[in-house]
């Protein structure tokens, strides 16, 4: 445990150095600032691991950029530094699928616009400012800045080798158990146990395991559009036998 | 403005979504900008979730405008302890440009903010 007047005297000599040293000793030291943001926020839908991550890497940040010499002191100047970051991931991540469509359609156009404005005049714009830009209604410019766009499912990702692209829908790992819904059926599981040892395999990890084309392609050693084809291909095989 | 109450059941969270569109349209409503507007949505919602924290049953949240917005928000029923919120009101003073805590034996039960 150091003492607030030695962790400035620590501040000073990191930027007359920038020794990596005094800098973890820093972040050790004011560690505990990012555990109690990063449980403040949790349970909010976001795991507290992630949310320390963020916090983290914010007070890593924020000792490489502080300056004593100011006046402010860190807790203070950190506070809101990694309180921001936390905000923009829930921003990002934990609400996004909620608002309708139009919505989403709407938030790309005011992040837009906010950064041209932004880049203009030097400062953030209103909303109303944004509605006359976009020509929209105020409400409309309200519900999108509760949202960020989201990716689209149908947008296409580089694939584990690099070189090819696939869907993100086909690339993301399942979170749910649709599939062991339909797993009662009889039919299916007779029709699954036809299929040749390797198609079994990929079945049960990627339908049964949830794991994503890639996880699945590098359990069996092969590229993930291997693991595509043989998925298309089983997918046809079964409805076949039962359609 | 005229002044305007919003008053809900902090048992369901989805209320706060509401709660933020709201305090984002009154900001609107003053011209903040939208990083303020930002800024004061958190805090109300911060302010809602430490009376939850506290034991409260419900939030009454009033806006008033004139000059800049002030938003008072206040636990009703339940029943209230002391809680751990020493951060929370250091974010919350971070953020806004005033804010003023009512706490009695140790609860928190009225959070004024103005911007």
């Amino acid at each position: 445990m150091i003492s607030e007047r030695d962790a400035e005297e620590l501040f000073r000599q990191y930027r007359l150095t920038g020794d990596v040293a005094l800098r973890n000793k820093l972040v050790e030291h004011y560690f505990y600032i990012a555990e109690i943001l990063a449980k403040k926020f949790s349970g909010r839908g976001v795991e507290y691991d992630d949310l320390l991550q963020i916090a983290s890497e914010a007070l890593i940040a924020g000792v490489e950029k502080f300056d004593p010499a100011l006046g402010n002191r860190f807790t203070t100047y950190i506070t809101p530094t990694i309180t921001g970051n936390i905000k923009n991931y829930f921003r990002d991540y934990s609400r996004s699928v909620r608002l309708p469509r139009r919505v989403y359609a709407v938030a790309a156009k005011v992040r837009e616009a906010t950064d041209k404005y932004y880049g203009e005049h030097g400062r953030k714009p209103t909303v109303k400012q944004l509605a006359q830009i976009l020509g929209c209604g105020e409400e409309l410019v309200i519900e999108a800045l509760e949202c960020r766009a989201p990716v689209s499912l149908d947008v296409t990702v580089p694939s584990q080798n690099g070189e090819d692209e696939a869907p993100l829908y086909d690339v993301i790992s399942d979170g749910g158990n649709s599939f062991e819904d339909f797993e009662n059926s009889e039919s299916l599981k007779a029709e699954i146990q036809k299929l040749d040892p390797t198609e079994q395999k990929v079945v049960t990890l990627r339908f049964l395991q949830g794991k994503s084309q890639s996880e699945v392609g590098k359990i069996l050693g092969v590229s993930q559009m291997f693991v595509s084809r043989a998925e298309r291909k089983i997918v046809e095989k079964l409805k076949d036998a039962l359609l | 403005m005229k002044d305007f109450e919003v008053k809900f059941c902090l048992a369901d969270s989805a209320y706060i979504t509401a709660l933020r569109l709201v305090a984002g349209a009154v900001c609107s409503l003053h011209d903040a900008d939208i990083d303020a507007a930002e800024d004061f949505k958190v805090c109300v919602t911060e302010s809602v979730l430490i009376l939850k924290g506290c034991g409260f049953d419900s939030a009454k949240i009033t806006f008033s405008g004139g000059d800049g917005v002030v938003c008072t928000v206040e636990g009703e029923g339940g029943n209230p302890k002391p809680g751990e919120n020493e951060f929370s009101l250091a974010l919350i003073s971070a953020l806004v440009g005033e804010c003023d805590i009512k706490e009695r034996g140790g609860i928190i039960e009225r959070v004024t903010l103005k911007i």
